[in-house]
């Protein structure tokens, strides 16, 4: 980056499947509003906000210009959408507007209700020829990698459902979290039904309702307003051929996550991410990806992703914590999923992550996923530098 | 700008005509522009670090529509972000993304096929609050007819264009603050500053009087410690209706703009204010130097707007 630059803030709704008793706009006005509070700003003290959210998910054309009443007149704004990785994208974007010297503090807020849409429809509204007619929605694209990662790596179902146990139960300390399940068990997740074979339901992350915030400054600015920023130390994005057909496999080699963490390690320095990183919070949407997503990350090995899990490493008590949050299995506004990721990955590194705390918490890894190939990549800090 | 940087360079530049195209894809499109703005360029396309998009998903029919074109404007293992604004906010995000120091070239890409839009009617309705707005049946329609009476101050018999017409096209351009590239071309067009602003959303709480033109070109022209326009030779607005063209006009007398006004022909949706920066770039040079300024918009009668204030220098 041009200049350094520093998550300061963040705010979040609590999310649920059906929030009918708030607007789009209102969950929008509430977490920009705590993220506000969290930094001790008022609106007119930010330069930009920018908005992330999948418009096709409820219907709405430019939904970010019905969210504009809320600067009480002409304000800089824009929005990104990248699918699933709009989240992220717009914190990339965010940290980039900032770097560049265009703004000074820039808030992103990211929502979601998609209880107000038809996800399955928005996510079926692809490639019209041929995905649509063998694998419409998420469910049944994942189905089909999934089937293939298992059998390339011997992966189990049990393996899977241990990634389940583990997000739902840290989604019990996290008070913002849709699905919080204290008592889940590898049992019940075996027991859940099958939505498209090798899928069961609580492998599948839940469509919420919700929203997230977060505030990016200068390095000046974090320093003044914030007692322990979250430093952007690096980013990466990397997309891929997002047709079924056009890629021979997909969570077995997720390329673009490989290439993407890569690159920002490269940046900041780490070359051991398992003893590095002291906390991760990355876009799982389904239980197999998260243990695919630890070999393309580096924290193990090809074909040990399920040992990973099964020695906890990736528990709240293990080496690398990953979602403490309770992820996006526990936790899916999508428009909102990446802005959630990366704003509990900062408040690891502020310190403020309450019963989901990592203890001394200061190197932290984001990641975003979208459109089935698409993968971002971000490390933050609390320290500054170039390198770790 | 707060920091001295390299600044951004357009290198280079492609359109499709804008026109009813029924035979060509999406894809088909934006391929077209990508070839001819690297050409353009004289670039290939491993020399392009980052790509950022603009199109709305409403419009395309898809969801995250970007998906659609991701190998024609090669993204395949590289960087790329949708803006989902007009064309010319995203060159401005781009802007951003050379001047972070992440990339030094960045493809942006703007499209739109209206043909295939079911209903531009249930689009516009879509745009508007749900609760209080739509069952009205407040459309972008009533919206401009408001804008055009409030600024005349009278009621009108407005000629509207024909809101069934409809345009496809794609525009791509080329920014970047590498020194080899920048090289390749005769002419330096490079960006003085930018600005971008949104407005409220709800007609009562709009000055549709004034609008926000003004205040994003003040905006733009903070940043370069100047006061008003008069150092520009040409501006270049994107216009949704033909009005529209006096009010700015009313502005830019405002803004001591003195000098060719060049308009920018009628461009598909997201794709008109790359089609005014286009339009400026297409005109004859008066001078070797040259400033100008380009104008996007996007939303609900100019809702969001964005300038782009550039300097050529044309060669010798």
């Amino acid at each position: 980056m041009a200049r350094e630059v520093a998550i300061i803030a963040t705010g979040q709704t609590h999310h649920g499947s059906k929030l009918d008793e708030f607007s789009q706009f209102d969950m929008v006005a509430e977490a920009m509003s705590l993220a506000l509070q969290d930094a001790e700003m008022k609106l007119s003290d930010l330069d930009a906000v920018l908005f992330t959210n999948m418009e096709l998910f409820e219907g709405r054309a430019f939904p970010d210009h019905c969210m504009a009443d809320i600067f009480g007149g002409p304000f800089s704004s824009y929005k990104i959408a990248t699918g699933g990785t709009s989240g992220t994208s717009g914190a990339i974007a965010a940290a980039m507007a900032v770097a560049s010297g265009q703004y000074d503090k820039v808030l992103l807020v990211g929502w979601e209700k998609h209880s107000e849409g038809h996800t399955q429809t928005g996510m079926s509204l692809t490639d019209p020829f041929w995905d649509r007619q063998i694998a419409s929605g998420a469910v049944s694209n994942f189905a089909l990698s999934i089937s293939q990662f298992m059998k390339t790596r011997g992966i189990t179902e049990e393996q899977a459902a241990r990634v389940a146990v583990k997000a739902r139960k840290n989604a019990s300390r996290n008070p913002y979290a849709h699905l919080k399940m204290a008592d889940i068990t590898v049992e019940k997740v075996l027991a859940s039904p099958y939505l498209a074979t090798p899928v069961r339901r609580l492998d599948m992350c839940p469509q919420s309702d919700g929203a997230c915030a977060l505030i990016i400054a200068s390095c000046e600015e974090a320093q003044k307003r914030c007692a322990r920023p979250a430093w952007v130390r690096a980013v990466a994005t990397r997309h891929n051929r997002p047709y079924l057909g056009d890629l021979s496999d997909r969570l077995s080699s997720m390329k673009t996550l490989e290439d993407a963490a890569r690159t920002v390690y490269q940046k900041s320095g780490i070359t051991e991410p398992l003893k590095q990183i002291d906390v991760a919070e990355i876009y799982e949407p389904v239980t197999y990806a998260e243990l695919a997503w630890y070999e393309a990350l580096g924290f193990c090995g090809r074909g040990e992703s399920g040992r990973l899990i099964e020695d906890g490493v990736t528990e709240m008590t293990g080496e690398l914590p990953v979602n403490p949050s309770g992820g996006v299995l526990s936790t899916n506004p999508v428009g909102a999923s990446g802005v959630i990721r990366t704003a509990e990955a900062a408040l690891q590194i502020h310190g403020k992550g309450g019963a989901r705390q990592v203890e001394g918490a200061q190197v932290a890894l984001v990641t975003g996923y979208g459109v089935y190939s698409w993968s971002d990549v971000m490390i933050l800090s609390s320290k500054r530098g170039s390198k770790l | 700008m707060a920091t001295e940087q390299r600044p951004t360079h357009l290198i280079g530049w492609h359109s499709t005509p804008f026109q009813r195209d029924r035979r060509s894809t999406v894809v088909e499109l934006v391929l077209k522009a990508v070839e001819g703005t690297l050409k353009s360029a004289n670039v290939n396309h491993s020399e392009v670090d980052y790509i950022i998009t603009s199109s709305v998903d409403l419009w395309d029919g898809r969801t995250a529509s970007n998906i659609a074109i991701t190998e024609v404007v090669g993204a395949i293992m590289k960087g790329e972000a949708r803006v989902a604004a007009d064309g010319l906010i995203a060159a401005i995000h781009a802007d951003m993304a050379i001047r972070s120091g992440n990339y030094q070239t960045v493809l942006v890409v703007a499209h739109c096929k209206e043909s295939e839009v079911d209903s531009l009617q249930k689009l516009s309705e879509w745009t508007f609050d749900p609760l209080y707005l739509q069952p009205l049946k407040y459309d972008q329609k009533a919206s401009l007819l408001i804008q055009e009476s409030v600024r005349r101050g009278e009621t009108i018999e407005s000629s509207l264009c024909d809101p069934e017409e409809r345009l496809d096209g794609a525009i791509a351009f080329l920014l970047s603050n590498n020194p080899d590239l920048i090289d390749r071309k005769k002419e330096r067009i490079s960006f003085l500053s930018t600005a971008v602003l949104t407005d409220v959303h709800y007609p009562g709480k709009r000055d549709f009087a004034r609008g926000i033109f003004s205040q994003v070109v003040k905006k733009a022209l903070h940043e370069i410690q100047e006061e008003d326009l008069t150092s520009f030779e040409k501006v270049a607005l994107s216009e949704v209706q033909s009005f529209q063209r006096g009010f700015y006009q009313d502005h830019l007398r405002d803004l001591h703009f003195e000098g060719t006004q060049i308009f920018p022909p009628k461009a598909p949706f997201m794709v008109r204010g790359l089609g005014a920066l286009l339009s400026l770039i297409e005109s004859d040079p008066r001078a070797r130097r040259e400033r100008w300024l380009a104008h996007g918009q996007s939303g609900v009668s100019g809702q969001s707007e964005g300038v782009v204030l550039l300097e050529v220098d044309h060669g010798a």
